[in-house]
């Protein structure tokens, strides 16, 4: 690797650390954590653990563009000192596909994808409305007919026995 | 062509304090040659579905 400078940190604190996300301490040469989310948020709190099938969403499989560098790059890098000084590190949380490193590397390219769903109950307030409406009785996620699949909305199997 | 002289002077950080890091960011201490962070957020109007609630389809493989 070039002249990379050693890093000095006295104390750190994580308190979490979840959902590929990555706390290294030391060099390495890349850093890659993914993470695909689906992030489903119902008006009645019903979900029977094994749901969501990633390869349904086309956002999970579209590449992602890169920025193209069209020029060459030239970088002289002088370090003058050899050493990073960091007394103190505190962080509360460390989430989605994020990198913490203490040391150097040579490439860091993290990737989350996340699709977000809503599901309402029709009459329930509607989608403008702003407060939620009054209780509703809770539902047993029986499927009923599914709706008219957007290009990538949700699209519903029946439930098979 | 483009050139780029970086020069690192002393670095002496005393605290450091971060609530969150979240969706695909970096902290590094230390040097680096690329940094490339992409994150895909999608929040359609058609993730809004208004209808008698409906479970999402299973999960491919494992269960």
């Amino acid at each position: 690797m070039r002249n990379v400078r050693t890093s000095v940190v006295g104390n750190i604190k994580v308190i979490n650390t979840i959902f590929s996300s990555i706390l290294q301490i030391g060099d390495n040469v890349s850093v890659t954590p993914v993470s695909n989310s689906l992030a489903v948020q119902r008006q009645v709190s019903s979900y029977r653990g094994n749901e969501g099938n990633l390869d349904e969403f086309p956002i999970f499989k579209r590449p992602i563009p890169e920025g193209a560098l069209t020029e060459r790059l030239n970088m002289n890098i002088h370090n003058e000192t050899s050493e990073i000084h960091v007394g103190n590190i505190y962080i509360f949380g460390l989430s989605i596909a994020s990198v913490l490193q203490i040391g150097s590397n040579k490439m860091t390219a993290p990737e989350n994808r996340t699709k977000h769903i809503r599901q309402l109950i029709p009459g329930g307030g509607g989608a403008g409305s702003v407060t939620p409406p009054a209780p509703v009785p809770p539902v047993a996620p029986t499927p009923v007919t599914p709706p008219a699949a957007a290009s990538d909305g949700v699209r519903i199997e029946e439930e098979k026995p | 062509m483009i050139n780029l002289n970086v020069i690192n002077k002393d670095v002496n950080i005393n605290n450091l304090r971060i609530f969150g890091v979240g969706g695909s960011s970096v902290v590094l201490i230390g040097d680096t040659e690329v940094i490339a962070c992409s994150s895909i957020f999608d929040t359609p109007p058609e993730s809004l579905i208004i209808g008698p609630l409906q479970p999402l389809a299973a999960e491919s493989g494992g269960r």
